[in-house]
């Protein structure tokens, strides 16, 4: 019951003024990978496409695909390209001002190309949250920018006689801008 | 005036260009297999009749130089069965002549 009235509730405040949009964004990703004891960080451009819908001062649930081009040798001497899936959540509040800070939450999932002897890419899955700011130009658009962190999975990889398990976090900040209709 | 002592502003410039070594010039960091041999396959000769047994074994090489010696991690096949089966890398012999692939 407690969990129906929840639904309820978000359902009710995604609807509120709710309106679709969609947008671009450019992120400098940093990320940061854990492997036992030893750490490598590499930075990489990430650019997304996303698309959402609900109240930007309320609740507003988004979907979006990133593309990033790692130059890194974090896997294999040529690690390649990555594409990523992401669901997110966003609570955000009207301050005035046509300003909107937010907060969000949310899930991936993506695959990354390696040039490996057992794997030619890699899956992985991550937690995500963040916080940002939306200025809201006029009733179409509105610029974003954020701060996002991810703690990112990465699928087991197989050394024959062992397993190794990755971990890696990935900081990102981000410019955005979203169009409304 | 004070003037920079000669060799230490070289030593300073000397750790300061180490210090600019990129992080891909770095070996990758998860390790990758450089190369699998086979160990014992010499003693595969004394399978001379049915019920002989031999144990082969993996020795695997990492790109970050370490090794390890492993037989049941791998997936071990026979072509003929009927002449050596094979099981985790222990051979026993079915017949007493034959050729196989393992």
């Amino acid at each position: 019951m407690r969990f129906f009235s929840l639904l309820v509730f978000f359902y009710v405040s995604l609807y509120a003024e709710a309106a679709a949009y969609f947008g671009l964004s450019i992120e400098d990703s940093t990320e940061f990978f854990v492997l036992e004891d030893e750490t490598r960080d590499a930075s990489t451009p990430q650019y997304k496409v996303k698309a959402g819908y609900g109240d930007i001062g309320g609740y507003t649930v988004e979907a979006s695909f990133s593309y990033m081009d790692y130059a890194t040798n974090i896997f294999s001497e040529n690690d390649g390209k990555a594409l990523m899936l992401d669901i997110t959540l966003y609570k955000g509040w009207d301050v005035g001002h046509n300003l909107y800070p937010y907060v969000d939450v949310g899930i991936g999932m993506g695959e990354m190309d390696v040039d490996r002897e057992l794997e030619s890419s890699l899956s992985f899955s991550s937690f995500n949250f963040g916080t940002g700011l939306r200025y809201v130009i006029n009733h179409t658009y509105d610029f974003d920018i954020g701060l996002n962190y991810k703690l990112r999975t990465w699928q087991t990889i197989s050394l024959v006689s062992h397993k190794i398990n990755v971990t890696s976090h990935l900081v990102n900040p981000y410019i955005g801008i979203n169009f409304h209709f | 005036m004070n003037y920079l002592n000669p060799p230490l502003l070289s030593l300073a410039l000397t750790f300061l260009l180490l210090g600019c070594g990129s992080e891909s010039d770095k070996p990758p960091l998860v390790p990758d297999i450089a190369s699998i041999s086979i160990d014992g396959y010499e003693n595969v000769t004394l399978l001379r009749s049915v019920g002989h047994q031999v144990d082969l074994s993996a020795n695997v090489l990492y790109t970050d130089g370490a090794s390890s010696v492993t037989a049941d991690e791998l997936d071990w096949e026979s072509n003929d069965t009927s002449t050596i089966s094979v099981n985790n890398g222990h051979l026993t012999a079915n017949a007493n002549h034959g050729s196989v692939s393992i």
